[in-house]
């Protein structure tokens, strides 16, 4: 998650690793499970969406970052 | 456009260098995970690249310096990129032998400010990229 946090959670205004582990957690605790990508999504503004990425298991935590969903997309995957 | 190399690869996450021929650029993958098992290798064509803004996306057109430009910034993934319009509708632009597509930012296209030929640049806070064959759409 540290490689993760440098590429991505310092753009996203996180301050350290845990920060950004913390937020990772949110996401997971309040979004939508994409079982196709085995993630889970959630509105952040418009059309970005914060997404988190887990391992197989759903125990690890594999990415955190931002991304676009178009509206269609967001609606068929229940997060709009 | 194709994979030069491949960063990070764990099922649901990727990230690669990808190159068209003459520069690099580092993109997130969009295509992943792959359907059948599959896993992304070196050489695997890339069918197109969308740029990625925390905030809403600022172009300016710049026909006083028709060069294609493509700036790592400081950060892993951020670019300054300056390249052609090559279509209006699908918001596509060149740059040398990369082609992005702003679409996800102009679902209408670029408006009548815009022509084909017209220079613009613009500032990606990162570059996302979907695998030919792959359309991030297979995975929903």
């Amino acid at each position: 998650m540290i490689s993760h946090f440098n590429n991505h959670g310092v753009k996203m205004g996180y301050n350290n690793p845990m920060q950004y582990t913390k937020g990772a957690k949110a996401v997971i605790n309040g979004g939508q499970y994409l079982t196709q990508t085995n993630a889970y999504a959630t509105s952040v503004s418009g059309l970005k969406y914060a997404y988190v990425g887990v391992n197989h298991g759903g125990q690890l935590i594999t990415t955190f970052f931002y991304k676009t969903f178009t509206g269609t997309k967001a609606m068929a995957l229940g997060i709009l | 456009m194709q994979i030069k190399e491949i960063l990070k690869f764990d099922y649901n996450y990727a990230e690669y260098i990808i190159t068209d021929g003459n520069y690099d650029v580092i993109c997130l993958c969009l295509s992943v995970p792959l359907p059948n098992n599959k896993v992304p290798i070196t050489g695997m064509e890339v069918e197109m690249i969308y740029p990625f803004t925390f905030d809403a996306i600022d172009i300016k057109m710049n026909n006083d310096k028709k060069e294609f430009l493509i700036q790592n910034k400081n950060s892993h993934f951020e670019y300054f990129l300056r390249g052609m319009i090559i279509n209006k509708e699908k918001a596509l632009v060149k740059i040398d032998g990369f082609v992005i597509c702003l679409e996800k930012d102009f679902e209408e296209g670029f408006n009548d400010y815009y022509q084909i030929g017209d220079f613009i640049e613009f500032k990606a806070d990162r570059l996302d990229c979907e695998l030919k064959g792959y359309p991030e759409d297979h995975l929903y």
